[in-house]
Formats: C-alpha cells, sequence, structure tokens
C-alpha cells in the first residue's frame, strides 16, 4: 500500500519533475562541472583537464573586480532605500481609507509590467536633453546631469530605476504584514502613553520584523542577481565604460559575448556563494531577534 | 477619582451605540457595566478611556473635563478582552513598558514592575514571553501593566471571558482584592450577571445603548425600575403573572387585591421564582416539569404560553401532570406596565 502510492505520487510529480531536472538540475550540476573545466574542447565537448584555473583568472581578473564592486555597490543603494521607502508608503496607503485600493494598484503596477518597456520608459525619463528628470531638476536650478552616457551617473539611474521597480511588491508585502498587527495593540500602547513615533517604534517595527526580515531576505538575492535592467536601460551595454557592468552581466559577457563557458561559470558559483553566505547570516540574525 | 458621564452618546454611521448615558461613578468604587452583547458596553468604557471620541455629551474625572483629552494623556490603566500583551517582549519589559513612555529611570523602572509583579503573584515568570503563559497569567501580567502607574482609574473589559470557570472565580475576587487595597475606581465591562453582582459596589444595566439602572447590586435584584431589569437578572428568569388595575385596585391572580395608584390598565406582575410557593389557596396550575437544580428542586408550571418556575421547600414533592395552587406574598411581588415601566405600590 505505502508502496503503491508513493508510486503514484512519484507518477504525479514525474511531469514537474522532468522540467525541473532538465532546466534547474542539470544546469546547476553541469555549469558547477564546468567552472572546474581547465582546458576544454567545446566543439567536440571533449574535457582534457579539470582545475581551479577559472577561478584563479576571477581573481586576478579586473574586470570581474568591478563586477563584484559595482554589484554590492548597487545592493547597498536598492535595498535599504527601497525597503524605507516601501515601508513608508506602506503605512500611509494603510491609514488612508479612500482611494487605497486605487494607490495599491498604482504602486503595484511597475512590478507586472515587463522590465524591458519599463527600461524604454527610463531611458527617455533619464535623456539628459528631453528626459522629464533633468526638467524637474532644473526647475530647481540644478544642471542637467548625464544620467546615462557619465560613468558616475550610471549607476545611481540604474538603482533608482530599480528602487521604483520593486516598491510595489515590497509595498503589498509590507501591507499584508500591517494588517496582521491588531488593533488592541495599538489601543494599548496608546492607553500606555505611547505617542505615534513609540508607537512606530514598539508596536508596529517589532511585530513587522518578520516581514521585514522575508522582504531584506528577496531583495538582496534579487538585487544581487541584477540583469534585465542593465541590459534595456544601456541599450545591451553595461553602461558607459563597464560603469553598471555587475556579477550577472559579466557572466552573460563571458558566455555569450566570449564563449568563455568555463569563466562563466565559475563567475556564477561566487556569485551564488555570496548570496548563500549573505542569507546564512541574516537567518542567523533573524533566530536571535525575531523570537515570539 | 469620581467619573461623570454627562449625556454621552456614540453614533457609528446608522448605528447609535451609545445614547445619552448620564452617570456618576463614585471615587474608589468598582462598578459593573453589564449588559447583553451589542448594548454598548464596549464602546462606553472606550469612551472613558478615549480610545472612541463621544459624538455627543462629555466625560468628567473629577471636575476636569477630559472628553476631548487623548488616551496617552488621561492617565488611566486599562485591561483588554484579549489582554494584547505585547507578544516581542517578556514579562517584565511589558509591565514596565507604560512606565518607560513616562520616561521613568530604567532602574527605578524595574523596581516598580516587579513590585507589582508580586502583587498579581506572577514575580516568577518575569523572563517569560506571554505567549509561553496561561490565560490567567496573561490576565494578571496584563493587569500588572494597567496598574504599574498607579492610575487613578482602572479599566477592564470583559477580562476574565476567556478563561474556564474556576479560574473566573477565583480572578474576580482577585482583581477585587487588589482594587480594595489600592482604593482605585475601577470600571468592570461584563456580560455575565453574577460577576457584576458579585464583586460591584454598583452595577450600571445598559440596554440597546441606553442606561437602565445604576443601582446597588442588592436593589438591582430587589428593586428593578423597568421589566428589562427584572427579566435581565435572576437564573432562573423571573416569572411574570397577567393582571389588571381597576379603579386604584389591583386584582392579582393570587386571591388579594392591593391598593394601587394608577390609571386602570393592564399590567403584569413580577415573581422571583424562590418568592412563589405552593399553597392551598392561590393561582391554580399544573405542574410540567420536576427537576433538580444543585441542592435545590425546580418545578415547572403553567402552560406552553406562559411557563413559571418556583423552588420546591423542604419535603415538599410534587408530581408532573398534577394541578397544584401557587402563592406569593405582597411585599415579593413587583408591578410593571406594558411598556415595561415599574408602577410602585404604596405601604
Ligand atoms: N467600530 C464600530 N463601527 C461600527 N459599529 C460599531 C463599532 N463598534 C461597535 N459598533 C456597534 O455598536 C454597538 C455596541 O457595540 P459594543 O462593542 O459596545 O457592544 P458590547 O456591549 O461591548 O457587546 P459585547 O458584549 O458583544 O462585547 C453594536 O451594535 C456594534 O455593532
Ligand atoms: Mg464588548
Amino acid at each position: 500500500m505505502k508502496l503503491k502510492d508513493t508510486a503514484k505520487a512519484f507518477l504525479y510529480l514525474f511531469p514537474a519533475l522532468l522540467i525541473i531536472g532538465v532546466f534547474v538540475i542539470y544546469p546547476m550540476i553541469k555549469s558547477f562541472l564546468m567552472s572546474f573545466y581547465a582546458d576544454y574542447d567545446f566543439f567536440n565537448d571533449v574535457v582534457y583537464r579539470y582545475g581551479l584555473d577559472n577561478f584563479i583568472y576571477l581573481w586576478n581578473d579586473e574586470v570581474f573586480h568591478q563586477a563584484l564592486r559595482n554589484t554590492f555597490i548597487f545592493v547597498l543603494g536598492v535595498v535599504p532605500i527601497s525597503i524605507i521607502l516601501s515601508l513608508w508608503i506602506a503605512l500611509m496607503l494603510n491609514s488612508i481609507t479612500v482611494l487605497s485600493k486605487f494607490f495599491r494598484t498604482v504602486y503595484f503596477i511597475p512590478f507586472v509590467t515587463s522590465v524591458v518597456a519599463v527600461s524604454i520608459v527610463w531611458r527617455w525619463i533619464f535623456h539628459s536633453n528631453y528626459g522629464i528628470m533633468n526638467y524637474f531638476l532644473g526647475l530647481f536650478g540644478i544642471d542637467p546631469i548625464q544620467w546615462l552616457t557619465s560613468t558616475e551617473w550610471a549607476m545611481p539611474a540604474l538603482i533608482i530605476l530599480s528602487i521604483w521597480k520593486g516598491l510595489g511588491y515590497n509595498i503589498i508585502i509590507f501591507l499584508a504584514g500591517l494588517q496582521t498587527i491588531g488593533d488592541s495593540y495599538y489601543n494599548a500602547a496608546r492607553i500606555d502613553g505611547a505617542n505615534r513615533w513609540s508607537r512606530f517604534i514598539h508596536v508596529t517595527l517589532p511585530q513587522l520584523a518578520p516581514t521585514t526580515f522575508f522582504i531584506t531576505i528577496i531583495s538582496i538575492i534579487n538585487s544581487f542577481k541584477v540583469f534585465d535592467e542593465i541590459y534595456a536601460l544601456f541599450d545591451g551595454q553595461a553602461g558607459p565604460s563597464n560603469s553598471a557592468l555587475t556579477v550577472v552581466y559579466y557572466v552573460f559577457n563571458k558566455f555569450y559575448g566570449e564563449w568563455d563557458f568555463g569563466v562563466a561559470s565559475a563567475a556564477a558559483y561566487v556569485l551564488f556563494l555570496i548570496i548563500f553566505i549573505f542569507t546564512l547570516i541574516q537567518f542567523y540574525i533573524s533566530k536571535k531577534k525575531i523570537t515570539y | 477619582m469620581t467619573i461623570t458621564l454627562h449625556n454621552i452618546s456614540m453614533k457609528f454611521n446608522n448605528t447609535t451605540a451609545v445614547n445619552q448615558l448620564s452617570v456618576t461613578i463614585p471615587k474608589g468604587e468598582l462598578v459593573s457595566i453589564l449588559g447583553p452583547s451589542g448594548c454598548g458596553k464596549s464602546t462606553t468604557l472606550f469612551m472613558l478611556a478615549g480610545l472612541y471620541e463621544p459624538t455627543g455629551g462629555s466625560i468628567l474625572f473629577n471636575d476636569k473635563d477630559v472628553t476631548k483629552l487623548t488616551p496617552e494623556k488621561r492617565g488611566i490603566g486599562m485591561v483588554f478582552q484579549n489582554y494584547a500583551l505585547y507578544p516581542h517582549m517578556t514579562v517584565l519589559q511589558n509591565i514596565m513598558f507604560p512606565l518607560k513612555m513616562h520616561k521613568m529611570k530604567k532602574a527605578e523602572a524595574k523596581k516598580k514592575a516587579i513590585e507589582m509583579a508580586k502583587l498579581v503573584e506572577i514575580d516568577h515568570l518575569l523572563d517569560r514571553k506571554p505567549s509561553m503563559l496561561s490565560g490567567g497569567q496573561q490576565q494578571r501580567v496584563a493587569i500588572a501593566r494597567a496598574l504599574v502607574r498607579e492610575p487613578e482609574i482602572l479599566l477592564l473589559d470583559e477580562p476574565l471571558s476567556n478563561l474556564d470557570a474556576r479560574l473566573r472565580l477565583t480572578m474576580r475576587e482577585e482583581i477585587r482584592r487588589i482594587q480594595q487595597a489600592l482604593k482605585i475606581t475601577t470600571v468592570f465591562v461584563t456580560h455575565d450577571q453574577e460577576e457584576a453582582l458579585s464583586i460591584s459596589d454598583h452595577v450600571l444595566l445598559m440596554n440597546q445603548g441606553k442606561l437602565m439602572q445604576f443601582d446597588v447590586p442588592s436593589n438591582l435584584y430587589d428593586e428593578p425600575n423597568h421589566r428589562f431589569v427584572a427579566s435581565f437578572i435572576g437564573s432562573p428568569s423571573m416569572n411574570y403573572f397577567d393582571a389588571e388595575i381597576v379603579d386604584g385596585t389591583l386584582k392579582t391572580p393570587f386571591g388579594y387585591d392591593l391598593a394601587i395608584e394608577a390609571p386602570n390598565q393592564s399590567v403584569q406582575i413580577a415573581v422571583r421564582p424562590e418568592n412563589l410557593y405552593l399553597s392551598t389557596s392561590g393561582l391554580k396550575e399544573e405542574v410540567r416539569l420536576v427537576e433538580r437544580v444543585g441542592k435545590d428542586t425546580l418545578a415547572v408550571i403553567g402552560n406552553d404560553t406562559a411557563k413559571k418556575r418556583l423552588f420546591l421547600q423542604k419535603g415538599e414533592t410534587v408530581e408532573v401532570g398534577q394541578a397544584v395552587y401557587v402563592q406569593a406574598d405582597k411585599d415579593t411581588i413587583r408591578v410593571f406596565q406594558k411598556t415595561g415601566e415599574r408602577i410602585y405600590i404604596k405601604e
């Protein structure tokens, strides 16, 4: 009976498992192996030698270092601002009663719109001569900024776009979190003499901790993997003179541009390791902090 | 602190939750707000706390008008129906929270919190989180948190409704003990009449947002001023008999007449089950059911539309189907108009 049930369950799962196996598991294992290909003939699929050469190459490659640096700057630029901003907007949306559904939808639109379409609109917004961004800055007497064509401003432009794009998702999750906090806690806190700010610090934030933790992990992972936005925003480039080159973009370049599968796989695994370590650290911290 | 409610009303959209309520709650007393579900008890309490602003009328603490004062500034303590303990704080942090919000030094706050925890006998649980406490323990923490700032007013919203029967009994005595030890003006919301009658100095009985009677518990039971009060209080419930007033005389179904100052009308006579007794004369009824209620025996008599209940005396026995005569003494009967208002019989 047990065996029969298991067999039946396996039969149902088989189509899904097959797809996951072919498109997820196999590439993962293959690329892991590929990262150790030291001498490889890809026309005939023969490996002459395995080794750490690809990792040593990355260790010495200035471009890879730049990609790592850019990725960290991107993560640091996007994640905190995105979280604070979306929490703030979620609090506002939670407190208004009229039109709140409408605003929720408005904020969620960027999330469901194609990255390419969004990025094309932002290319126009960031345009140095005709863009609306410079027009607004001009109203405050700020000189036009070369958002997409200068090496200093390419990364900020990318960060602004990504924050804006991620907002909707974070807001929806924060709103869901806020709705689980019972009114009675706020009432109790008011009776205990807590003003608006104290109620935020001592009731909202601690009760929202699991939500914030979830959003932080998702945001960090997503930000480490940024690629589409760059590709579309800079028209298939990684920004002027690689100023917006991130690790995934580096992997893409190595793979499709230079056909260097070994180095591309090795870089992908370095990124995987970084994300893995970050996530472990966060789980460790949350275990200590979120305890109820 | 004396609390005065002056004509307060609370309207939500279309429903009037509290309607023109006026009452004075004397200093240092424990007053229960009693009434059926949805009658506006919690709403009244929330207005006292400042969590709702009344849509009409005013609230005075001593002689100070606090109607527009926010809860933060009213300096009251409150225990919520679900306790609302902060789940991320330990018991000690929960009790210290009101002190922390009022900028008390940490060492001093801790000392006070521990003192309060001792008073409600939870000082061995200080490091636990609320989720690791039983219902009764959570309630004590909630009381300690409400009392730690030594407020002059304590509000409790059905604090015992989540507890089992036995714990309710001990906890209500506990609340009474603490209230009397601290001489703190306390308003206690409940829909359990036995609870209200047993621990209160005064009971405020409400129905549909209106004040029905504000009185000491014994008067509520013995001298209800309205048929609603008579019916609501007491278990088993009040017995009613139809009667007529003709030319200043109340013709009772028990075979005697009483002089009464009221116009001619049909009225209802109310008699408590313990005041109705078997006799050789009076009203003739058929016994329908005999049941044991604790140490007493209860007989249900009458027909389907008008059942009456009475307690049998020691040694009395009746059979189902037997015809009996019941009687009530004239000082135990209460007379109500058809509209519900009481008609007093003069001596
Ligand atoms: N926030 C609100 N919005 C609209 N109507 C409300 C609100 N709060 C209470 N009411 C209504 O006001 C009336 C009184 O409610 P209240 O909560 O004071 O009753 P209660 O006496 O405490 O009842 P219970 O014993 O069930 O707790 C009810 O009819 C209720 O539906
Ligand atoms: Mg209530």
